[in-house]
C-alpha cells in the first residue's frame, strides 16, 4: 500500500514537474537548428514564474468562470497522471478511478473546461478560436476512440497497462494493427499539442487552433494554463511512448519508479528528436487541411481494427 | 393500487388546470414525486423498467415546477397535463391496449399544443402524420404478438418479428434516422414552449424507448436484427449532433441533440438484442436506461433553460442570465456532450465500453460492425460537444445579459446538479458489476464493465467528482487566488458590439462538409444547411402528388371509353383470380 502511494507521487510529480522541460529542450534544440542563439531549456519555468507573480487581466465582462476554471483544468490533468502508465508501467495508488477510455473521457472534459472558460472572455478573437478548435473534434475524438479500440481488441481489455505488457513481445509489437494505431495515434498526439504540420505557435500565427483560447489571458490563470498544456503534452506523448512506440526499459518497485523518470526522460529525447525533425522541415497546413490529416489518421485507426478483426478469422 | 389513484387524480388535475393551472402544476409536481417513488419500488425488485418510472417523474416533477413561472398561456396547461397522463398510462401499462390508450393520450394533446401555439398546421401535422403511422406500426407489433401468445398482456413471444415492428414504430417516434423531422420540426417550427418541449423531447421519446426495451426483454435474441439496430442508431448519432451542431434555432439544436442521444440508446438496445453473452446483455441493459436517464433529466434542463431566451435565433436572442442560470447550463451541457463525472459521462463510457467488448467476443468478421457503430458515435460525440458548446456559449456565457429570473434560473440548476450528482450514483444501476479494489478504490465505489469473470475496465465516478475539486483546491492553496485588475477585450479595432455569431461558430463545419450537408447561400449571402432526409421525404411526396395529377387527366378523365376499358380489365383480372386461386 505505502509503495504504491510512493509509486504514485513519483510518477504524478515526475509528470508535473518534468512535463515544462520537454518543450524548453524541444524549443532549445529548434533555435539550435535554425541557427539562433536558442534559449535555456529552462524558459518555460522562467515564464511560467513570471507569470505567477504578475497580475491577471481580467475581461470587464468576465467572472468567475474565467478566473478559477484554469485550477480546474490543471487539476483534471493530474488526476489523469495517476491513471495511465506515464511513469511506472504498474497501476499506482488511484489508477482504477478510470480506465482508458475513462482517461479520454477526461481529456475531452479539460478540453470542454478551458473552452468554456476561454468563451467567457466574450472575446471575438477567442470565439473565432473555438470555431476552430470544435471544426476538427469529431475527427480527433473517434480517432482516439478508434485507437482505444485498437487497445481493447488486441488485449481483450481496456487497461493500458495490459496493452503495454502485451506489446512488449516482438511478434505483437511488430502487428500491423499495433503499428498503423500507433502511428495514427501519433498524429493525434501531433494535433492534440499543436506541432506542426498542423499549428504553429507564435506571435504572428493567424492560423492558430488551441493557442487562440488563451488569448485573453494573462498572470497566475495563465501560467496555470500553460503549465497545464505541457501537462496534456506529456501525458499523451508518455502513453504513446510506453504504450504503442517504447513499451521497454522501464523498472517496478520504488527505486525502480524513481529510476523510471530516468528512463522516461531518454524515451522523449528520442521523441524530442521525431518532432524537431517534423518540424524544422515541415510547412503548417492550410486550416481546412488539417481535416484531411485528422481524416488519414482516423482512417489508419480504423483499417488497424480491420486488420485485428482479419487477424481473428 | 396507488398508482392507478394517481392516474385519477393526474385526470383531475388536468380538468382543474382549466381554471387555475398554477394550482394544477403544483399539484402535478407532488403527484410526479409519488411516480418517482413507485419507479424506486419496481427497481428494487431489479425490475429495469422502474428507472423509466424514476425518471419520467423527476421530467415531469421539474417541468411542472418549472411551468409555474413559465406558463402565460390559455390551453397549454391543459394539454401539457394530460400528454403526461397518456405517458402515465403507458408506463403502468400491463396490457398492449392500454399502453396503446396512453401512448395515444399522450400524442393528440401534444398534437393540438403545438397546433394552437402557433396557429401553424404544418409542424402540429407532420407531428401527428408520423405519430399516428409510428401508432400503427406499434398496433401491428402489438397484434402479432398477441396472435403468439393468445393474450393482450405483455408476455414473452415466441418469434422476433412483433420486436421488428415496434421497433420501427418506436423509432418514428423517437427521430431515428431517416425520421429526423418527427423531433425538430414540431419543436422548432412549431416554435413549442419551452415546458412542453421539455417532455416532447425528454419524456415522449423516453416512453418511446420504454416500449422497445420491454418488447426487447419479452422477445427471443436475434444478432443481426440487433446489429441493424446498432448500425441505424449509430446513423442517427452522426446525422444528429451534425445538425445539432449547425442548427441556428435556439430549440431545434436541442431537438437534433434529442435524435443523437435516440441514436445511442437505439444503439445500446441493438447490443442487448443482439446478445452477445449474458453478462454482456445485462451490462447493455443497464446502459440503456443509464442513457434514458442521462438524456432525459439533462435535456429536460436544457429544454427549460430555453425559458430564459427571447428569440429564436441564437445569435440575435436575448438572455436572462445569473450564475445559477450559467452553472446549471454548464452542468447540463457538459453532461450531454459526455463527459465525466456527470451522468451523461458514465452513460456514454458505458455504451463504448459495450461496443468494445462486444467487438472483443463476437471474435469474427461481425466485429467490423460494432467497431464502426463505435467510431461513427465517437464522431457523433465530437459534434455533440461543439453543439452543446454552441448552446452554452452563445445562450448563456458568451452573450451579454438583459436582465435575470432567479426562479426559474434556479430550477435549471438544481437539474444540472441533480445531473452531476447522479453520475456518481448511477453505478447503482448496474448491481451485478459494483466492485472495488485496493488501489485507492474500496469496494462499492468501482463500476467495472465485464463480459466474463474479468474485468474489462472500470470508472469510479465518485472519486473523479471528489478527486478533481480537491486537486483545484489544492492547486488554489499552492499557488494562490489571482489579483485581478479588469479592462476591455481587444477587438481588432472594431467596436465591442460586434460580436461572433454563432452562425459564424459553426459556419466551418458548413464548408467543410458542404456536400453532406448541402450547404447553400441564399440571395442576402447566408448559408443554410438542411435535413437532406426531409428534403428527400418532401422531395418523394411532391413527385407522387405530381404522378398522381397526371394519372388523374390522363387516364381518369370521365372519358367513357377508357372506363370500359377499366372494367374490361378488372374483369379479367378478378376471372384469372378466382380460376388460380
Amino acid at each position: 500500500m505505502i509503495s504504491q502511494i510512493v509509486e504514485a507521487i513519483v510518477q504524478v510529480l515526475g509528470s508535473f514537474l518534468l512535463a515544462p522541460l520537454y518543450v524548453g529542450i524541444l524549443d532549445k534544440l529548434k533555435g539550435m537548428v535554425s541557427s539562433r542563439k536558442a534559449q535555456s531549456v529552462f524558459q518555460p519555468y522562467y515564464d511560467i514564474f513570471k507569470l505567477l507573480r504578475k497580475e491577471t487581466i481580467l475581461p470587464n465582462s468576465s467572472g468567475l468562470i474565467f478566473l478559477y476554471t484554469p485550477y480546474f483544468v490543471l487539476a483534471t490533468y493530474i488526476l489523469i497522471s495517476f491513471v495511465i502508465p506515464v511513469v511506472y508501467p504498474e497501476p499506482v495508488f488511484f489508477t482504477p478511478v478510470v480506465d482508458f477510455l475513462g482517461g479520454a473521457l477526461l481529456f475531452s472534459l479539460a478540453a470542454f473546461l478551458k473552452t468554456i472558460e476561454a468563451m467567457e472572455s466574450k472575446s471575438n478573437l477567442v470565439a473565432l478560436g473555438v470555431s476552430r478548435v470544435m471544426s476538427f473534434n469529431f475527427l480527433g475524438e473517434a480517432t482516439l476512440i478508434t485507437v482505444f479500440f485498437a487497445v481493447a481488441l488486441s488485449t481483450g481489455t481496456n487497461n493500458p497497462y495490459v496493452e503495454s505488457h502485451f506489446v512488449l513481445n516482438p511478434s505483437n509489437y511488430l502487428a500491423l494493427d499495433h503499428v498503423l494505431a500507433s502511428v495514427s495515434f501519433f498524429m493525434l498526439w501531433l494535433f492534440e499539442t499543436g506541432k506542426l504540420p498542423v499549428e504553429s505557435s507564435g506571435l504572428n500565427e493567424l492560423g492558430m487552433i488551441d493557442d487562440s483560447l488563451t488569448y485573453e489571458y494573462s498572470g497566475k490563470p495563465l501560467a496555470i494554463l500553460k503549465w497545464g498544456s505541457y501537462l496534456k503534452a506529456y501525458l499523451l506523448g508518455s502513453v504513446l511512448l510506453n504504450v504503442f512506440f517504447l513499451p521497454w526499459g522501464l523498472f517496478t518497485g520504488v527505486l525502480g519508479s524513481i529510476i523510471d523518470v530516468g528512463v522516461m526522460f531518454l524515451k522523449w529525447l528520442l521523441l524530442i528528436s521525431i518532432v524537431l525533425i517534423l518540424e524544422t522541415s515541415l510547412a503548417k497546413f492550410r486550416l481546412f487541411k488539417v481535416q484531411d490529416f485528422l481524416a488519414v489518421a482516423l482512417v489508419l485507426s480504423v483499417i488497424s481494427l480491420f486488420f485485428s478483426v482479419v487477424g481473428y478469422v | 393500487m396507488i398508482i392507478e389513484y394517481l392516474i385519477i387524480f393526474t385526470l383531475v388535475l388536468a380538468l382543474i388546470s382549466v381554471k387555475w393551472k398554477r394550482i394544477a402544476y403544483a399539484l402535478l409536481s407532488l403527484d410526479s414525486l409519488f411516480f418517482i417513488w413507485f419507479g424506486i419500488n419496481q427497481f428494487s425488485l431489479l425490475n429495469y423498467l422502474g428507472v423509466f418510472s424514476i425518471v419520467g417523474g423527476f421530467v415531469w416533477f421539474f417541468s411542472s415546477l418549472f411551468s409555474i413561472f413559465y406558463d402565460h398561456e390559455k390551453w397549454l396547461a391543459p394539454s401539457f397535463i394530460t400528454s403526461i397522463l397518456g405517458m402515465q398510462i403507458a408506463l403502468i401499462s400491463s396490457t398492449y391496449l392500454q399502453f396503446l390508450a396512453g401512448y395515444e393520450i399522450m400524442t393528440i394533446p401534444a398534437y393540438f399544443a403545438i397546433g394552437v401555439n402557433r396557429l401553424m398546421k404544418s409542424p402540429a401535422f407532420t407531428f401527428m402524420a408520423f405519430g399516428e403511422f409510428s401508432t400503427v406500426l406499434v398496433l401491428v407489433g402489438f397484434l402479432d404478438a398477441y396472435l403468439q401468445t393468445g393474450s393482450l398482456y405483455f408476455q414473452h413471444v415466441f418469434t422476433y418479428l412483433p420486436l421488428v415492428l415496434v421497433s420501427f414504430g418506436f423509432m418514428i417516434k423517437m427521430g431515428i434516422f431517416p425520421f429526423l423531422v418527427t423531433e425538430w420540426l414540431p419543436i422548432a417550427h412549431g416554435s413549442a414552449p419551452s415546458n412542453l418541449s421539455a417532455i416532447l423531447s425528454a419524456s415522449m421519446t423516453l416512453i418511446a424507448v420504454y416500449g422497445l426495451t420491454r418488447m426487447a426483454i419479452l422477445s427471443p435474441s436475434d444478432i443481426f436484427l440487433g446489429l441493424l439496430l446498432m448500425a441505424i442508431g449509430a446513423f442517427s448519432t452522426l446525422f444528429g449532433s451534425l445538425y445539432s451542431y449547425v442548427n441556428e434555432h435556439v430549440k431545434g439544436l436541442l431537438a437534433f441533440s434529442t435524435v443523437e442521444n435516440d441514436g445511442a440508446i437505439l444503439a445500446s438496445i441493438g447490443l442487448y438484442i443482439s446478445y452477445p453473452n449474458h453478462v454482456l446483455s445485462l451490462f447493455a441493459l443497464a446502459t440503456v436506461t443509464l442513457f434514458v436517464s442521462a438524456h432525459s433529466l439533462a435535456k429536460t434542463g436544457l429544454f427549460l433553460s430555453t425559458g430564459l431566451i427571447q428569440g429564436e435565433s441564437i445569435s440575435s436572442s436575448n438572455t436572462l442570465k445569473d450564475t445559477f442560470s450559467v452553472v446549471g447550463v454548464v452542468l447540463l451541457t457538459s453532461s450531454m456532450s459526455g463527459l465525466l463525472p456527470t451522468l451523461g459521462g458514465v452513460a456514454t463510457w458505458a455504451l463504448l465500453e459495450s461496443l468494445f467488448m462486444d467487438a472483443f467476443v463476437l471474435h469474427s468478421v461481425l466485429s467490423i460492425i460494432p467497431i464502426l457503430v463505435g467510431t461513427i458515435i465517437a464522431m457523433g460525440e465530437g459534434f455533440a460537444t461543439a453543439a452543446m458548446i454552441k448552446y452554452v456559449s452563445f445562450t448563456q456565457i458568451f452573450k451579454t445579459s438583459y436582465g435575470k429570473d432567479i426562479r426559474k434560473s434556479a430550477i435549471v440548476l438544481t437539474v444540472g446538479v441533480l445531473v452531476l450528482i447522479a453520475g456518481s450514483l448511477s453505478i447503482f444501476l448496474f448491481p451485478s458489476f459494483i466492485s472495488g479494489t485496493n488501489l485507492g478504490v474500496p469496494p462499492g465505489f468501482l463500476l467495472s464493465s465485464r463480459f466474463s469473470s474479468s474485468a474489462f475496465g472500470g470508472i469510479a465516478p465518485f472519486f473523479i467528482l471528489f478527486l478533481i475539486p480537491f486537486f483545484s483546491l489544492l492547486l488554489i492553496l499552492v499557488f494562490g487566488k489571482p489579483k485581478t485588475r479588469t479592462a476591455e477585450v481587444w477587438n481588432n479595432g472594431r467596436e465591442i458590439k460586434d460580436k461572433y455569431t454563432s452562425f459564424a461558430y459553426s459556419n466551418n463545419i458548413r464548408l467543410m462538409l458542404r456536400k453532406l450537408l448541402r450547404t447553400k447561400v441564399l440571395i442576402n449571402g447566408v448559408e443554410i444547411a438542411e435535413d437532406i432526409f426531409w428534403i428527400a421525404m418532401l422531395k418523394i411526396s411532391r413527385s407522387y402528388i405530381k404522378f398522381s395529377k397526371l394519372i388523374a387527366t390522363a387516364y381518369m378523365n370521365s372519358d367513357l371509353r377508357i372506363y370500359m376499358v377499366y372494367m374490361i380489365i378488372a374483369f379479367i383480372v378478378v376471372v384469372l383470380l378466382v380460376v388460380v386461386i
